[in-house]
């Protein structure tokens, strides 16, 4: 056990030293496209009202997630098996449920900043009273597991790196537009209501919307076991997709 | 013993027949050169040596354990240096070399200490603070070279270690190699095209084509397949061409090879040396030599002997009737009685 977590430290450190360079213009893309799309929500409805607030603003700032967990992680996992790199860390004497756990905390904390950054900015945009809510710390963790482990699945399962690129902006672009991430349930087509429910994206959003009042509410821990099953679930599944061996 | 391979054959999905009952042995304290054309199920063995690959059948035991059923306890024992890329590229050279070294188990203080060491060894210090992505194609396979070795690993398993390499880092790695296993007693499995290299740093070569091994044993032994023949290399001044006859002509006095176009090489019998240089000379004429010499056969000479043979065998056994057939028993090189027979079909380019 002392070696898995051995492992997954210096992993994580491998990741996120490898971020390094990149860091800057991940950390300048993500808020850009955040902030843009609360100020655009803001712009559609011609609106400031705090209640569209409270449903973009904790939406934009998972998508901050979604879009380091989802795409970043798929098209890592895809150029890793295409250039051989997963090999090289096959060949070493190392857990693969440590190497996924990695990628997700790696991209996990490069999602941060520009998730703090979301939420400070809506939260000035929209006058939201948001307070910091401790279960906050169990939300992003679980998020990030949850939506790297739906990237990893697209990355791993997806034998052509070009689609699996493809296949990332495409879950990225329904999250976004076609999920009760950013949008109320309401405001979308029955199917689509539907289909939300079977997407952590949805559970993250909720929990972190929760997160940001206070209090702890019933449906907020329900919320939260959902998303810790979708995490311990994706996990698993990652783990047993993750074929160190090659065939 | 370091690597045991018994009957070892991979059938893949689709039906290809990437090992084909290879039965190899490497030592501790011992390098063994795996030489094969592209193809040959090289890295198909490899992958099986490092737990990465089930057999089909057959067993490989690393160490004398099984690395399809132990594949995380064989790693633990196995330096490894990829063709193609490895991992970390984005990292700093030493992060790279630290990490790797405590991925592979060792403490923070040996791990800095190894690195240390072969920063040096390999006169990689000055550039121990840039990325491995920056670096030249040589320096990244120096970098990947010294990742390998750390850990002090009692098995290294190298697939072309000395690609890009210039001279001296190139005899660097072949000092590291054999250094390892005078000093430390560690096995080396050597994956390389580079045959002539490969002849000083071996202590045995298994020769593969087709999923098997079609030869193995010390070099000196491997030299046996060619008899006492003796190789004639000829270099054409710069502009020189041969006829389509001329080619015919010295193609039947041994086994005639054009590795470029301004080089020949022939292989003959001793008896038939002076005869053959009178009609060389004769043929192309002083004035068109650029160089010439006479010297015994190299490793590289039996394995396109054995190799190539197999190659052009099995391409014509493909174009007759469509399917892959065994080489035919009993062909021969130029050290044997048969040596006529082959030397009609000798003609080919590398």
């Amino acid at each position: 056990m002392q070696r898995f977590w051995l492992n997954y430290i210096h992993l994580s450190a491998i990741v996120i030293l490898e971020f390094r360079q990149w860091l800057g213009m991940l950390v300048s893309l993500t808020v850009a496209l955040n902030l843009g799309l609360v100020f655009t929500f803001s712009f559609i409805s011609g609106s400031r009202d705090p209640a569209l607030g409270m449903y973009v603003v904790p939406g934009a700032a998972i998508m901050s997630l979604v879009t380091l967990g989802v795409s970043m992680v798929a098209s890592d996992l895809a150029q890793q098996r295409r250039t051989g790199a997963i090999q090289y860390y096959a060949a070493l004497p190392i857990s693969k449920a440590a190497y996924v756990l990695a990628m997700v905390t790696a991209n996990g904390v490069a999602a941060l900043p520009g998730l703090i950054i979301t939420v400070v900015a809506g939260a000035w945009l929209y006058d939201l009273p948001f307070v910091f809510n401790p279960i906050v710390l169990i939300v992003i963790p679980l998020s990030a597991i949850s939506l790297a482990g739906l990237g990893a699945c697209i990355g791993l399962g997806i034998k052509n790196w070009r689609v699996v690129g493809l296949v990332a902006q495409l879950t990225m672009f329904f999250i976004m537009f076609f999920a009760p991430v950013m949008i109320p349930p309401s405001r979308l087509p029955g199917i689509l209501q539907l289909t939300g429910w079977l997407l952590p994206p949805t559970y993250a959003a909720r929990a972190f919307r929760a997160a940001l009042a206070p209090g702890i509410t019933a449906e907020a821990l329900m919320d939260i076991g959902i998303l810790a099953a979708f995490a311990i679930g994706s996990l698993v599944l990652v783990s047993r997709t993750l074929e160190w061996r090659l065939e | 013993m370091a690597i045991e391979a018994v009957d070892l054959t991979k059938v893949y999905k689709t039906g290809t027949r990437a090992n084909d009952g290879i039965t190899l042995a490497v030592r501790r304290g011992e390098v063994c050169g795996l030489l094969g054309p592209n193809g040959a199920g090289k890295s198909t063995f490899v992958q099986q040596v490092l737990g990465l690959m089930k057999p089909t059948s057959g067993q490989v035991r690393i160490f004398g354990i099984d690395a399809a059923r132990k594949p995380d306890s064989v790693k633990r024992l196995i330096g490894y240096l990829p063709q193609t890329a490895f991992a970390m590229r984005d990292l700093l050279t030493d992060e790279a070399m630290y990490f790797t070294g405590r991925l592979k188990g060792l403490s923070h203080a040996g791990a800095i200490e190894q690195r240390g060491a072969l920063l040096r060894s390999f006169a990689l210090e000055e550039v121990s603070r840039q990325a491995i992505s920056t670096l030249s194609g040589g320096m990244q396979r120096s970098v990947g070279f010294a990742m390998a070795l750390l850990g002090k690993p009692p098995l290294l398993v190298l697939d072309e270690p000395t690609n890009d390499l210039d001279p001296l880092r190139r005899r660097a790695v072949w000092d590291a190699i054999r250094s390892a296993v005078t000093q430390e007693g560690a096995a080396c499995l050597l994956v390389t095209h580079n045959v002539l290299e490969a002849e000083h740093v071996v202590d045995r070569v298994a020769l593969i084509n087709a999923g098997k091994v079609v030869a193995q044993g010390t070099p000196g032994a491997l030299k046996e397949h060619v008899g006492d023949s003796i190789r004639l290399g000829v270099w054409l001044r710069d502009g020189v061409t041969l006829t389509e006859a001329q080619e015919v002509r010295l193609s039947q006095l041994g086994v005639l090879r054009r590795p470029r176009p301004q080089q020949l090489t022939l292989l003959v019998r001793p008896e038939g040396v002076g005869a053959t240089v009178d009609v060389v000379l004769r043929e192309i004429g002083p004035a068109a030599l650029a160089d010439f010499h006479v010297a015994t056969a190299s490793l590289e000479d039996v394995y396109v002997e054995l190799v190539g043979r197999g190659i052009q065998e099995t391409e014509q056994s493909q174009s007759e009737d469509g399917t892959l057939t065994e080489p035919a028993a009993g062909s021969a090189g130029p050290g044997s009685s048969e040596l006529p027979e082959l030397v009609g079909a000798g003609v080919r380019g590398e």
